[in-house]
């Protein structure tokens, strides 16, 4: 048990909220009104001695009056402040947080996603270029077509690929490949068309139909819209709507007032 | 494995009696290939050949079910004591007398078909529900759970054997995480995984670490993500996790050991 407290800003007694480091400082008591005493002797004491000079009301109150400070301050006491750090067992999250953003990180892959042909033509292309040192400006050439004949060079392909699409290609599709081309149609109908995007762990196996899916006029697929896309309309609309109905309600006062 | 595949073909053939393969016949593949990355950008340093009775296996959910089946029976501590009739308390008071009452017979309150009754196999702690299976097959659902986690793309294997580019000062080639226990601030060892869950889309996925050796930077770093984030020794992995997680990361090192360990049966 610590014998000791501490005076706050506020008067309470803080020494239960203290680390036992914190408290076992010695520290003035001001709010005491005996010290401790562990000698048996210091029971039989001189009390005349004791006697501190209590100032009269009257002195508190004129020194009051003429702006003095009158609450004794010694240097010895550590005023403990009531600020969240001083506490135990409090956490501030807000106070705490590094934002992301400012974390080093290698991003070697681009965040910009492939979303069409001609951007992932450009990309084949590009990244070819770069392998092979090569300035090839078509994508019907027929170089393209050709297997790659060293793995390294395969490899370098593909790592430029994926940093510049955006999407990460699994080994077993690596080593299945086998020539730019390939890669490409692997691109288009595995990335490009949304097929990626769209997969969901929970439901591997699921059948996204579009308008596209269906030629037959009489056949009409509703379009497939997210509880959250949903969510967000929906505030949207409640936000108008009170917003209208706000105004209504000032104009309607004014209009009061007016008449 | 090209050698014994040879052999056995024409073994197959010699006792067939055909001397020549068919003509569009091919030998299926011997290896395949595995790109090694750094943690945590993922960036891939070079690709090495793994042999495809590692990361090729076919899937056999069959096999699968077997091992998982087996490594869940032998999980059972076995602590339960339901109380048979002889210890379920209640007199052994026959509650009706056999005739004349105008009810069925009854004997007393202990009957496993009465309420409150006691269970009818009862059994005492400790239960053994262990069952056995085959090293062989359970060596092929090992190989099985990690070519298939291969083949859907989920497998990254960390290393820097061979590296074709140089590594990021920010990366590393083992999956762990830098202490840092000073108060300098920010302290940005702390927030890394979360920013690698953020640059991959990982979070709420679950994610499983194989790691050599003990890795206690990635240990304190996931913590916070336990739920989610299982991080294993190489000695310590089954089937059972490497078919719940979403995303398997593994070391170089302990893809070796595995691929030693569970390839003793196979041909």
């Amino acid at each position: 048990m610590f014998s000791v407290r501490l005076i706050a800003t506020s008067g309470a007694r803080m020494s239960s909220y203290l680390p036992a480091t914190q408290c076992s400082k010695t520290v003035t008591r001001s709010l005491q009104s005996s010290a401790v005493s562990n000698d048996f002797f210091s029971w039989f004491k001189d009390k005349n001695k004791e006697k501190t000079k209590v100032k009269s009301t009257k002195e508190v109150m004129s020194d009051i009056e003429a702006g003095k400070d009158v609450v004794e301050k010694n240097e010895n006491v550590n005023i403990l402040e009531l600020k969240p750090e001083n506490f135990i067992g409090t956490y501030d999250k807000k106070r705490n947080v590094i934002p992301l953003d400012t974390v080093p990180f290698n991003r070697w892959i681009s965040l910009d996603k492939v979303a069409t042909e001609d951007k992932l033509n450009s990309i084949i292309l590009q990244s070819y270029n770069e392998t092979f040192g090569t300035q090839l400006k078509e994508v019907s050439n027929e170089k393209l077509a050709e297997s790659f004949t060293d793995i390294t060079q395969k490899f370098n392909f593909t790592k430029l690929l994926q940093a510049k699409s955006g999407f990460i290609l699994s080994d077993y599709q690596f080593t299945r490949l086998t020539s730019p081309n390939s890669f490409k149609d692997y691109y288009l109908s595995e990335f490009v068309s949304g097929k990626s995007l769209r997969f969901k762990e929970s439901e591997p196996n699921a059948i996204h139909l579009n308008e596209s899916s269906f030629k037959a006029p009489n056949i009409r697929i509703v379009p497939d819209i997210s509880a959250k896309e949903k969510r967000q309309k929906f505030k949207k609309l409640v936000n108008e709507v009170n917003e209208i109905e706000n105004k209504i309600t000032i104009d309607a006062i004014e209009s009061a007032k007016q008449s | 494995m090209l050698k014994s595949s040879n052999i056995r073909l024409n073994i197959a053939r010699s006792i067939s009696g055909t001397s020549k393969a068919l003509p569009n016949g091919q030998l299926p593949p011997a290896y395949t290939l595995a790109t090694l990355r750094v943690f945590p950008s993922l960036e891939p340093l070079s690709c090495v050949p793994v042999s495809t009775s590692v990361l090729g296996v076919p899937l056999r959910r069959d096999i699968l079910w077997r091992a998982v089946v087996h490594e869940n029976n032998n999980r059972r501590v076995g602590a339960s004591n339901p109380p048979g009739r002889s210890e379920n308390g209640y007199s052994r008071h026959k509650i009706l007398p056999q005739k004349g009452s105008g009810n069925a017979r009854v004997g007393d309150a202990n009957s496993p078909i009465r309420h409150k009754g006691g269970v009818a196999l009862a059994r005492n702690a400790p239960n053994d529900y262990t069952t056995d299976l085959p090293n062989k097959v359970y060596h092929l659902a090992f190989r099985t759970a990690l070519s298939h986690q291969y083949k859907e793309g989920n497998l990254f294997i960390i290393g820097n054997m061979n590296s074709i580019t140089p590594t990021n000062e920010t990366d590393s080639t083992k999956l762990d995480i830098e202490i840092n226990d000073t108060k300098t601030k920010p302290n940005f060892n702390s927030v890394i995984f979360k920013k690698f869950l953020n640059e991959h889309g990982y979070e709420g996925k679950r994610l499983l670490f194989i790691t050599s050796d003990t890795r206690p930077g990635l240990l304190k770093y996931t913590d916070m993500y336990k739920n989610k984030v299982d991080v294993v020794q190489q000695e310590g992995v089954e089937v059972n996790d490497l078919l719940k997680a979403s995303k398997v990361f593994i070391e170089e090192d302990a893809l070796k050991y595995l691929a030693e360990q569970f390839t003793a049966f196979s041909t």
